[in-house]
Formats: C-alpha cells, structure tokens, sequence
C-alpha cells in the first residue's frame, strides 16, 4: 500500500472531485480510512452548507422596488409627426403649383361663404387647444400625486 | 427555494424594455435570494439593508438597456449588487470595508471554542455528520472573514460556479479558490472543536 497521506489539499479536492485524483492517490486512499474519514468530513461540510437556510428579506422587496420605480414613458412615435410633414409637404407644394388659381378662387368667393369656411375651422382649433390643455393639466397632476 | 423564470433572459429583458413591469416582478423574485445573500454577508448593518436593496433594482432597472448578455442577467446583477455593497461600505463604513477584505485569519479563530491550538494534521478527527451540522455550521461560518463567507454562500448555497463568482465580485479564480479552500478548512477545524467539547 502507498503510505504517503493525502495532503489538505487533495484531501479537499478528493471530496469535490475524486475522479481527479491520480492513481498513487486513489491507491492509497482506497485503503487508507484516515483519509476516507477527512474527506467524509469534508463532504459532510458541504452538505451542512448547502443544506443551510438561505438569507431572506423580512420585507416585500418587489413591492417596494415597484413602487419606486419611475412612471412609465410614454413611447414617442414618428408616425403621427411624418403625417404632419406630408401634410405640410403637400400645402406647400399646391400653394407654389395652384397659387395663382387660389387667389383668384378667394376673390370669387362671396364674403358669407368664406366666413362658413373660416369659422368652423376656428371653432374646431380652440376645441383642440382646450383639450390639449386639459391633458397636459391632467398628466401633471399625476405626476404630483405620484 | 429558487424561483424559476419562465422566460430567457433575453426574452426577459425585451420585455422589460418594452415597458411590461409584470416581468421586472419576476426578475426581481428570481434574483432576489442571490441579492440577499450579498447583501446580508456583506452588509452587518441591518438597517442598511433595505434602501440598499432597493437601491440595487432600481440600478438594474435603469441601466438594463446597457446590459449586452455578456453573462448571465442573474450575475450581472450580482455584480450590481456587489459593486453596491462595496460602493456603501467605502462611503458609509470604511472600517467595515477594510474588514470585508481582510482574509487574514482572525488572530484565534477557534477561540470561541476554547483551546486556540488548531489540531494538527496528524490528529485524529472525529466524524462530522451532515444531519448534526445543520445548526452548527451557520455559527461556525460566522467566524470566517466576511469575503470568505460571501464566497462560501455563493459556491454552496447558490451552488454558483468559479466563473460566476468571479464575474460577480471581480476576484480571479485562483484567489476564490484559495478563499474556499481556506474557508472549508477554518470550518472543518472550527467544527471538530466544537465536536470535541460535546456541543454537537
């Protein structure tokens, strides 16, 4: 028989991994109770400790975290913006091809008809200033409140 | 008990991102036993805990466009946490900071169990069973340096790999090898006397 111990470290490695041992080691090991108790020991520890009651909040963590966490952004959309450029786009290029006929189609126009054009799209702009306005006050007193 | 997620982390992620805070929820009960772990070795104070802990998620939560799945989205948050603990320390409790890196064995480790000589290697040991261990063991590994103890919780009780750790505290595998080698062997010895004297 191999008389030589294994030492602390290969002690400890045979407890982790006997298969690394080399062949004089595991010879002597094998017969060696010694060395069998020491690494018994060793594998006992490691039991003990991964059998060890886990360290826990007392507390709802998640809860508290989603309660701090910031308000949601709303996600910015290039859509309704590239709409609005075509549309100008598009205005801008009837006001330099159709110019000419506007004018002349304005001045045909009697003055009751043009005022039928005119005042709904006035009534309709501050309906949409009114409602912007009140989106935005609702949105920062959330923001308060929150 | 772990948590499982039902998602990839990639998938996780994503949806996070995409403003869904259920799965933030859930990332947070998947890691929030790795993060205790860290936190509890490494932080005495127990009052500190808790704003640290918060502290932690909403660290995650904003810097999670950042993370490129170059690890584990668990251990990078252990490095979050890791990172943060150290950070509170230095700032808050630099003497608890030179404590937590001071591996040097306390000066008698086995005092608390009475006779300070550690057995020699050539003593003969007492079999240590696992069943009797379960209550000894967490006072024993108080005694340990805290980086040994926060390492011995990570290899053992997160059954967390080398590689992991080291992603996670920043050490190099040959130093956290040598932690546990020292750590096991402090434990064995420190268990033994307690064994010694019948208290086990």
């Amino acid at each position: 028989m191999n008389d030589q111990h294994l030492t602390e470290p290969e002690i400890q490695q045979a407890a982790d991994n006997p298969e690394l041992l080399c062949r004089a080691q595991e010879e002597h090991f094998i017969q060696c109770v010694n060395c069998q108790l020491k690494v018994d020991n060793y594998r006992a520890i490691a039991g003990g400790l991964a059998h060890m009651k886990s360290s826990a909040f007392d507390f709802d963590l998640s809860a508290q975290v989603m309660a701090a966490l910031p308000p949601k952004k709303v996600p910015y959309s290039l859509i309704p913006a590239f709409a609005a450029g075509l549309g100008a786009l598009l205005i801008a290029v009837m006001v330099v091809v159709f110019g000419n006929r506007i004018n002349s189609f304005l001045a045909a126009m009697s003055a009751s008809l043009l005022y039928l054009a005119i005042i709904p799209a006035l009534v309709l702009l501050v309906l949409q200033l009114v409602l912007t306005y009140r989106d935005h006050q609702r949105k920062m007193n959330n923001l308060i409140n929150s | 008990m772990k948590y499982e997620l039902p998602y990839t982390d990639e998938t996780l992620v994503r949806k996070i991102l995409g403003g869904d805070r259920y799965a933030f929820h859930l990332l947070i009960k998947h890691t929030e036993r790795l993060v205790a772990q860290l936190v509890f070795k490494m932080i005495p104070v127990a009052e500190d805990r808790k704003d640290l802990a918060q502290e932690v998620y909403l660290k995650v939560y904003s810097s999670l466009p950042q993370f490129r799945f170059r690890s584990k989205l668990s251990t990078w948050i252990g490095q979050i946490t890791y990172n943060a603990c150290l950070h509170h320390l230095e700032k808050k409790r630099p003497v608890l900071l030179k404590a937590f890196f001071d591996d040097n064995e306390k000066e008698d480790p086995l005092k608390f169990v009475g006779n300070a000589a550690q057995p020699a290697e050539n003593e003969t040991e007492n079999r240590l069973f696992a069943k009797e261990l379960e209550e000894t063991i967490a006072t024993a590994l108080h005694q340990l340096p805290l980086i040994q103890q926060t390492i011995v919780a990570l290899f053992y009780q997160e059954e967390l790999n080398l590689e992991e750790i080291s992603g996670i505290t920043g050490l190099p595998e040959g130093t956290l090898k040598s932690h546990l080698f020292r750590a096991r062997r402090q434990l064995k010895h420190i268990l033994l006397r307690i064994k010694k004297r019948g208290e086990l």
